[in-house]
Protein backbone atom coordinates (compact mmCIF):
# COMPACT_ATOMS: atom_id res chain seq x y z
CA UNK A 1 0.00 0.00 0.00
CA UNK A 2 1.38 3.04 -0.65
CA UNK A 3 2.28 5.68 1.77
CA UNK A 4 3.08 8.96 -0.48
CA UNK A 5 0.33 11.40 -0.51
CA UNK A 6 0.45 11.32 -4.13
CA UNK A 7 -0.56 7.53 -5.35
CA UNK A 8 -1.29 7.80 -8.98
CA UNK A 9 1.42 7.18 -11.61
CA UNK A 10 1.41 11.13 -12.56
CA UNK A 11 1.53 12.60 -8.49
CA UNK A 12 4.53 10.76 -8.41
CA UNK A 13 6.29 11.77 -11.72
CA UNK A 14 5.58 15.21 -10.70
CA UNK A 15 6.98 15.01 -7.06
CA UNK A 16 10.11 12.89 -7.73
CA UNK A 17 11.21 14.29 -11.65
CA UNK A 18 13.13 16.84 -10.12
CA UNK A 19 15.30 14.28 -7.76
CA UNK A 20 15.68 11.70 -10.66
CA UNK A 21 16.84 14.67 -13.32
CA UNK A 22 19.32 15.78 -10.62
CA UNK A 23 20.82 12.30 -10.33
CA UNK A 24 20.46 11.70 -14.10
CA UNK A 25 22.68 15.03 -14.25
CA UNK A 26 25.07 13.91 -11.78
CA UNK A 27 26.19 10.91 -13.68
CA UNK A 28 26.01 12.18 -17.30
CA UNK A 29 26.30 15.55 -17.20
CA UNK A 30 24.08 18.93 -17.77
CA UNK A 31 22.79 17.39 -21.42
CA UNK A 32 19.76 16.20 -22.99
CA UNK A 33 21.13 12.34 -22.37
CA UNK A 34 20.30 13.28 -18.60
CA UNK A 35 17.07 14.23 -19.29
CA UNK A 36 16.30 11.29 -21.33
CA UNK A 37 17.41 8.99 -19.19
CA UNK A 38 15.10 10.52 -16.59
CA UNK A 39 12.49 10.18 -19.03
CA UNK A 40 13.65 6.41 -19.45
CA UNK A 41 13.67 5.83 -15.56
CA UNK A 42 9.67 7.07 -15.85
CA UNK A 43 8.89 4.84 -18.75
CA UNK A 44 10.39 1.84 -16.65
CA UNK A 45 8.57 2.95 -13.45
CA UNK A 46 5.03 3.22 -15.87
CA UNK A 47 6.24 -0.62 -16.93
CA UNK A 48 6.76 -2.07 -13.20
CA UNK A 49 3.73 0.16 -11.97
CA UNK A 50 1.65 -2.65 -11.04
CA UNK A 51 4.51 -4.81 -9.02
CA UNK A 52 6.15 -1.33 -7.16
CA UNK A 53 4.61 -1.30 -3.62
CA UNK A 54 5.36 1.28 -1.14
CA UNK A 55 7.57 4.48 -1.94
CA UNK A 56 8.82 4.10 -5.31
CA UNK A 57 11.73 7.06 -4.49
CA UNK A 58 14.57 4.59 -3.90
CA UNK A 59 13.52 2.31 -6.66
CA UNK A 60 13.65 5.03 -8.88
CA UNK A 61 16.84 6.87 -7.88
CA UNK A 62 18.39 3.05 -8.26
CA UNK A 63 16.40 2.69 -11.71
CA UNK A 64 18.07 6.23 -12.74
CA UNK A 65 21.33 5.47 -11.88
CA UNK A 66 21.25 2.02 -13.82
CA UNK A 67 19.57 3.54 -16.46
CA UNK A 68 22.45 6.15 -16.82
CA UNK A 69 25.08 3.40 -16.19
CA UNK A 70 23.47 1.94 -19.02
CA UNK A 71 24.05 4.80 -21.76
CA UNK A 72 27.63 5.75 -20.54
CA UNK A 73 30.24 4.61 -22.86
CA UNK A 74 32.59 4.96 -20.30
CA UNK A 75 33.43 6.48 -16.79
CA UNK A 76 32.84 10.44 -17.44
CA UNK A 77 34.56 11.75 -14.68
CA UNK A 78 37.91 9.52 -15.57
CA UNK A 79 37.78 10.39 -19.58
CA UNK A 80 37.60 13.89 -18.71
CA UNK A 81 40.82 13.57 -16.29
CA UNK A 82 42.64 11.70 -18.48
CA UNK A 83 41.88 14.56 -21.37
CA UNK A 84 42.43 17.56 -18.72
CA UNK A 85 46.21 15.32 -17.98
CA UNK A 86 47.86 15.38 -21.55
CA UNK A 87 45.21 15.91 -24.08
CA UNK A 88 48.57 14.51 -26.47
CA UNK A 89 48.01 11.12 -25.92
CA UNK A 90 44.60 11.00 -27.29
CA UNK A 91 43.19 7.82 -28.84
CA UNK A 92 45.56 5.55 -27.48
CA UNK A 93 45.05 6.43 -23.70
CA UNK A 94 40.69 7.01 -24.66
CA UNK A 95 40.80 3.43 -25.99
CA UNK A 96 42.46 1.66 -23.22
CA UNK A 97 40.09 3.10 -20.97
CA UNK A 98 37.07 2.28 -23.49
CA UNK A 99 38.06 -1.14 -22.77
CA UNK A 100 38.42 -1.51 -19.76
CA UNK A 101 35.51 0.42 -19.22
CA UNK A 102 33.56 -2.70 -21.55
CA UNK A 103 35.20 -5.00 -19.10
CA UNK A 104 33.86 -3.16 -15.73
CA UNK A 105 30.42 -2.50 -17.61
CA UNK A 106 29.94 -6.41 -17.81
CA UNK A 107 31.06 -7.35 -14.45
CA UNK A 108 28.56 -4.57 -13.28
CA UNK A 109 25.57 -5.50 -14.83
CA UNK A 110 26.21 -9.15 -13.18
CA UNK A 111 25.33 -7.34 -9.82
CA UNK A 112 22.20 -7.46 -8.59
CA UNK A 113 20.40 -3.69 -8.90
CA UNK A 114 20.78 -2.38 -5.64
CA UNK A 115 24.17 -3.54 -5.11
CA UNK A 116 25.50 -1.82 -8.62
CA UNK A 117 24.05 1.65 -8.07
CA UNK A 118 25.61 2.04 -4.87
CA UNK A 119 29.07 0.81 -5.83
CA UNK A 120 28.47 3.04 -9.20
CA UNK A 121 28.30 6.18 -6.94
CA UNK A 122 30.88 5.13 -4.71
CA UNK A 123 33.90 3.78 -6.13
CA UNK A 124 33.19 4.94 -9.82
CA UNK A 125 31.93 8.02 -9.53
CA UNK A 126 34.04 8.71 -5.98
CA UNK A 127 31.11 10.26 -3.51
CA UNK A 128 31.09 9.40 0.02
CA UNK A 129 28.85 7.01 1.86
CA UNK A 130 26.93 9.27 3.25
CA UNK A 131 26.11 11.09 -0.50
CA UNK A 132 25.23 7.56 -1.57
CA UNK A 133 22.73 7.23 1.21
CA UNK A 134 20.96 10.70 0.56
CA UNK A 135 21.28 9.92 -2.96
CA UNK A 136 19.38 6.43 -3.02
CA UNK A 137 17.60 7.02 0.05
CA UNK A 138 18.66 4.45 2.12
CA UNK A 139 20.93 4.46 5.44
CA UNK A 140 24.42 4.28 5.37
CA UNK A 141 24.26 1.48 6.83
CA UNK A 142 23.03 -0.42 4.13
CA UNK A 143 24.75 1.37 1.83
CA UNK A 144 28.23 -0.03 3.22
CA UNK A 145 26.66 -3.18 3.12
CA UNK A 146 25.87 -3.10 -0.37
CA UNK A 147 29.31 -1.75 -1.66
CA UNK A 148 31.23 -4.35 0.44
CA UNK A 149 29.03 -7.33 -1.17
CA UNK A 150 29.51 -5.46 -4.70
CA UNK A 151 33.27 -5.24 -4.33
CA UNK A 152 33.73 -9.17 -3.44
CA UNK A 153 32.11 -9.83 -5.91
CA UNK A 154 33.44 -7.47 -8.84
CA UNK A 155 36.41 -8.78 -7.53
CA UNK A 156 36.14 -12.10 -9.06
CA UNK A 157 34.28 -10.64 -11.98
CA UNK A 158 36.38 -8.21 -12.98
CA UNK B 1 36.18 -15.15 14.81
CA UNK B 2 37.57 -16.59 12.15
CA UNK B 3 39.41 -14.99 9.40
CA UNK B 4 36.01 -15.37 6.59
CA UNK B 5 33.98 -13.50 9.19
CA UNK B 6 36.05 -10.28 7.86
CA UNK B 7 35.74 -9.96 4.26
CA UNK B 8 33.41 -7.35 4.79
CA UNK B 9 35.68 -5.27 6.45
CA UNK B 10 38.54 -6.11 4.37
CA UNK B 11 36.28 -4.69 1.32
CA UNK B 12 35.27 -1.85 2.82
CA UNK B 13 38.59 -0.93 4.07
CA UNK B 14 40.22 -1.48 1.15
CA UNK B 15 37.77 1.36 -0.74
CA UNK B 16 38.66 3.50 2.03
CA UNK B 17 35.57 3.09 3.83
CA UNK B 18 35.58 3.00 7.97
CA UNK B 19 35.62 0.09 10.00
CA UNK B 20 36.33 -0.71 13.61
CA UNK B 21 38.96 -1.15 15.37
CA UNK B 22 38.38 -4.88 16.34
CA UNK B 23 39.06 -5.39 12.65
CA UNK B 24 42.12 -2.85 12.56
CA UNK B 25 43.30 -4.54 15.91
CA UNK B 26 43.10 -7.95 13.97
CA UNK B 27 44.82 -6.82 10.72
CA UNK B 28 47.88 -6.19 12.59
CA UNK B 29 48.48 -9.61 13.43
CA UNK B 30 47.22 -11.24 10.47
CA UNK B 31 49.02 -12.29 7.23
CA UNK B 32 45.97 -13.77 5.57
CA UNK B 33 43.75 -10.63 5.93
CA UNK B 34 47.00 -8.43 5.30
CA UNK B 35 47.22 -10.61 2.15
CA UNK B 36 43.36 -10.43 1.43
CA UNK B 37 43.16 -6.69 1.68
CA UNK B 38 46.33 -6.01 -0.62
CA UNK B 39 44.74 -8.10 -3.26
CA UNK B 40 40.87 -6.41 -2.85
CA UNK B 41 42.83 -2.88 -3.32
CA UNK B 42 44.75 -4.42 -6.67
CA UNK B 43 41.27 -5.75 -8.24
CA UNK B 44 39.26 -2.25 -6.87
CA UNK B 45 41.58 -0.40 -8.95
CA UNK B 46 40.72 -2.05 -11.77
CA UNK B 47 37.01 -0.47 -11.54
CA UNK B 48 37.36 2.27 -9.38
CA UNK B 49 40.96 3.87 -10.17
CA UNK B 50 40.16 5.75 -13.49
CA UNK B 51 43.40 8.14 -13.08
CA UNK B 52 46.57 7.11 -14.84
CA UNK B 53 48.85 7.83 -12.11
CA UNK B 54 52.14 6.79 -13.02
CA UNK B 55 51.70 9.01 -16.31
CA UNK B 56 50.13 11.71 -14.69
CA UNK B 57 53.61 11.44 -12.52
CA UNK B 58 55.87 11.39 -15.11
CA UNK B 59 53.87 13.89 -17.18
CA UNK B 60 54.65 16.37 -13.90
CA UNK B 61 58.31 15.39 -13.76
CA UNK B 62 58.73 16.58 -17.36
CA UNK B 63 57.32 19.68 -16.40
CA UNK B 64 59.70 19.94 -13.93
CA UNK B 65 62.66 18.81 -16.20
CA UNK B 66 61.42 20.97 -18.84
CA UNK B 67 61.07 24.20 -16.19
CA UNK B 68 64.79 23.74 -14.85
CA UNK B 69 66.87 24.96 -18.09
CA UNK B 70 64.23 27.76 -18.48
CA UNK B 71 64.83 29.28 -15.27
CA UNK B 72 68.43 28.57 -15.74
CA UNK B 73 68.68 30.54 -18.87
CA UNK B 74 66.38 33.32 -17.23
CA UNK B 75 68.55 33.45 -13.76
CA UNK B 76 71.99 33.12 -15.18
CA UNK B 77 74.68 36.29 -15.40
CA UNK B 78 74.80 37.18 -18.82
CA UNK B 79 77.99 38.66 -19.59
CA UNK B 80 77.64 42.80 -20.16
CA UNK B 81 78.93 43.95 -23.20
CA UNK B 82 81.65 46.32 -22.09
CA UNK B 83 83.39 48.46 -24.69
CA UNK B 84 86.78 50.32 -23.66
CA UNK B 85 87.56 53.14 -25.44
CA UNK B 86 90.59 55.09 -25.22
CA UNK B 87 90.28 58.98 -24.88
CA UNK B 88 90.72 61.35 -27.37
CA UNK B 89 94.06 62.04 -26.52
CA UNK B 90 96.93 64.22 -28.33
CA UNK B 91 98.74 61.94 -30.07
CA UNK B 92 102.50 62.11 -29.21
CA UNK B 93 104.54 62.73 -31.89
CA UNK B 94 106.10 59.48 -33.85
CA UNK B 95 103.14 57.93 -32.09
CA UNK B 96 100.36 56.33 -34.04
CA UNK B 97 97.31 58.03 -33.22
CA UNK B 98 95.71 54.89 -32.34
CA UNK B 99 97.09 53.40 -29.28
CA UNK B 100 95.67 49.86 -27.95
CA UNK B 101 93.83 50.45 -24.88
CA UNK B 102 95.59 47.32 -22.97
CA UNK B 103 98.96 48.95 -23.86
CA UNK B 104 98.02 52.62 -23.63
CA UNK B 105 100.78 54.73 -21.76
CA UNK B 106 100.15 55.79 -18.16
CA UNK B 107 100.02 59.64 -18.04
CA UNK B 108 101.96 61.12 -16.33
CA UNK B 109 100.11 63.46 -13.27
CA UNK B 110 100.62 66.80 -14.38
CA UNK B 111 99.51 65.95 -17.42
CA UNK B 112 96.06 64.33 -16.10
CA UNK B 113 93.23 66.52 -16.70
CA UNK B 114 91.18 64.36 -18.38
CA UNK B 115 90.05 60.58 -17.29
CA UNK B 116 92.50 57.54 -18.36
CA UNK B 117 89.19 55.57 -19.60
CA UNK B 118 85.87 55.29 -20.08
CA UNK B 119 83.98 52.13 -20.03
CA UNK B 120 80.45 52.43 -22.31
CA UNK B 121 78.75 49.56 -20.98
CA UNK B 122 76.05 48.61 -23.37
CA UNK B 123 72.54 47.96 -21.75
CA UNK B 124 69.70 45.71 -23.24
CA UNK B 125 68.04 49.31 -24.12
CA UNK B 126 69.40 50.54 -26.95
CA UNK B 127 68.66 54.03 -26.03
CA UNK B 128 70.63 53.77 -22.52
CA UNK B 129 74.18 53.72 -22.70
CA UNK B 130 76.39 53.51 -19.09
CA UNK B 131 79.53 55.51 -19.30
CA UNK B 132 82.26 54.95 -16.49
CA UNK B 133 84.80 57.84 -16.22
CA UNK B 134 87.78 55.77 -14.52
CA UNK B 135 90.75 56.82 -13.18
CA UNK B 136 94.02 55.61 -14.22
CA UNK B 137 95.27 55.08 -10.78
Amino acid sequence: MRTLLADSFEQIVAAQQPRVLAICRRLLGETGEAEEAAQDTFLKLHRCWSQIEGDPGPWLYRTAVNTCLDRRRGPRRSVELVEMADRRRGPAELAEIAQRWARVKRALEQLPERERAAITLRDIEGLETREVAKLLEITEGTVRSQIASARMKLRRLV
Amino acid sequence: MSCGQWDEEIALWAGGDSVGEEFLAHLQGCGRCQRELAEMRVARAEWADWTPRKRRGASWWWGVAAAVPLLLWVGWPRPVEVEVLALAMPAAPGVPAYVPVARMPVMKKALRREPAATMKILTDDPDVVILLLGDAE
